[in-house]
């Protein structure tokens, strides 16, 4: 199946669609900067959030609700400007997509700085704009590729330091990570009906440390997405099993990475080739 | 190869993103400091035991213990992480100011970062005003008193018990 600019709207659509869901969901739980209405912040060993804090921003968030309504306005307002320029292929989508992934990551530093949302939840949403910053279908396909290979590479290095940091090998991981996950909201009610499936783990580490193990399995097996695109549907399921476990047992929202299962979903699209006559076919 | 169709199409392109990733595994391996969007992904990557000390954050709203269980995931992690933070924010605020200037200095651009935008200019009466705000949003009534302890607790046999007498968080200035 050949890659068509149809392909680029739908992506678009999709990267949209998932990122007013989350807003949606941030918006509802009041974790954006109007909801929380910021009072301090707290640093992180992130360079780029550090050179970022030189301009001060951080402190004219603080307690002034006209600038926290206008990043939040900001930050939903340009992906949505995006999909319509990309839809209507007007020439500044490639202005407005470098905004929106430079103020993705903007928004993500300093929201992280003031509650405990972590940064690496808005990757997806800073990676994904430079999509669309291409004007030829050609570089969209590679940076499509690119960026596939990224997060297999962001998945894998997270099954790698499990290995590394020994988790994997510790049958006791599980529950303690559960008893460290949840410490606060099991000793607040012993009768509560999660509180107990979460004992219940506790105190059979074994069944706890099968789903470990089970998420490592999904982490480290991305690699074959390095070397082929055929495993890429069972990779997509993969993934949504992964964040629904993390969600469930965790309680950790990694929704906002769904955005990258388009690199997946469009990987099976060649590209046709003017210079060899024939598809280009990417071996990953 | 993926990485040599992409040399044929751009060489450019090419050395951005094997640039990009020696930065990023480079970041993975000295294991410190992260430059966003090039994270390091542990993931509960490290040795997490059942019998490790758990430190406990309670909070008593009008005299009365608020059940955790009772609220949306969000809601509980607002009121306990906010508060675990603004009891950190000070030491660790300091603490990466120092290490960052430290490391931006031999870039010649330390000077720049003033210590003044690297703290918060907040007192714990402040704080408590604007967390009382957010418990009372979240637990829907009128909050008069805010009191937090934290508690030391190691599981033993099928639950986790107080291992620890509560020691009351002063950050929270409420009488």
């Amino acid at each position: 199946m050949l890659l068509t600019n149809k392909h680029i709207r739908q992506f678009a659509l999709f990267y949209c669609g998932c990122f007013i869901l989350n807003f949606s969901w941030l918006a509802y739980n009041r974790i954006t900067f109007v909801g929380l209405q910021p009072v301090f912040f707290i640093s992180r060993l992130d360079f780029t959030r550090n050179l970022l804090m030189l301009t001060d921003l951080q402190h004219l968030l603080l307690g002034n609700s006209i600038i926290c309504w206008l990043f939040d306005i900001i930050y939903v307002g340009l992906p949505v400007l995006l999909t319509i320029a990309v839809y209507k292929d007007v020439r500044s989508k490639t202005l407005i997509a470098i905004c929106t992934a430079a103020f993705s990551l903007i928004y993500g530093s300093f929201i992280s700085a003031v509650c405990y949302m972590s940064p690496e939840l808005f990757v997806g949403f800073i990676f994904i704009p430079i999509l669309f910053s291409t004007d030829s279908l050609k570089t969209f396909y590679y940076y499509l590729h690119c960026l596939r290979f990224l997060f297999i590479l962001i998945f894998v290095s997270a099954g790698l330091w499990k290995i590394k940091q020994a988790g994997l090998f510790n049958i006791e991981e599980m529950a303690g990570i559960l008893l460290y996950q949840h410490n606060g909201y099991i000793i607040s009610n012993d009768h509560d009906w999660y509180t107990r499936i979460i004992y219940s783990l506790i105190q059979y580490p074994a069944i706890a440390y099968l789903f470990y193990f089970i998420g490592t399995c999904i982490e480290l097996l991305f690699v074959a997405g390095l070397f082929t695109r055929k495993f890429d549907t069972i990779l997509i399921v993969a993934f949504f099993l992964f964040i629904l476990f993390d969600l469930l047992l965790m309680r950790i929202n990694y929704f906002s990475w769904t955005a990258f299962m388009g690199c997946f979903y469009f990987s099976k699209f060649h590209l046709y080739d003017d210079r060899n006559d024939e598809n280009v076919n990417v071996s990953a | 190869m993926f990485i040599k169709e992409l040399w044929t199409y751009s060489k450019k392109i090419t050395l951005a993103f094997i640039l990009f990733i020696i930065l990023w595994s480079y970041l993975n391996y000295k294991q410190g400091a992260v430059a966003a969007p090039m994270y390091v992904y542990g993931m509960y990557a490290g040795k997490f035991f059942v019998s490790d000390t758990q430190r406990v954050i309670q909070l008593y709203a009008n005299n009365k213990i608020i059940d955790l269980t009772k609220y949306s995931i969000i809601d509980r992690d607002l009121m306990q992480t906010s508060l675990q933070y603004y009891v950190a924010q000070k030491p660790v605020n300091e603490a990466t100011f120092l290490t960052m200037k430290r490391i931006l200095d031999h870039a010649y651009i330390g000077h720049l970062m003033l210590k003044e935008k690297y703290t918060n200019n907040i007192s714990d009466k402040e704080f408590t005003r604007w967390y009382i705000q957010l418990v009372e949003r979240i637990v829907g009534y009128h909050v008069v008193s805010l009191v937090a302890y934290e508690q030391k607790y190691l599981w033993k046999k099928d639950r986790l018990v107080p291992v620890s007498p509560p020691l009351k968080i002063t950050s929270l200035v409420t009488n």
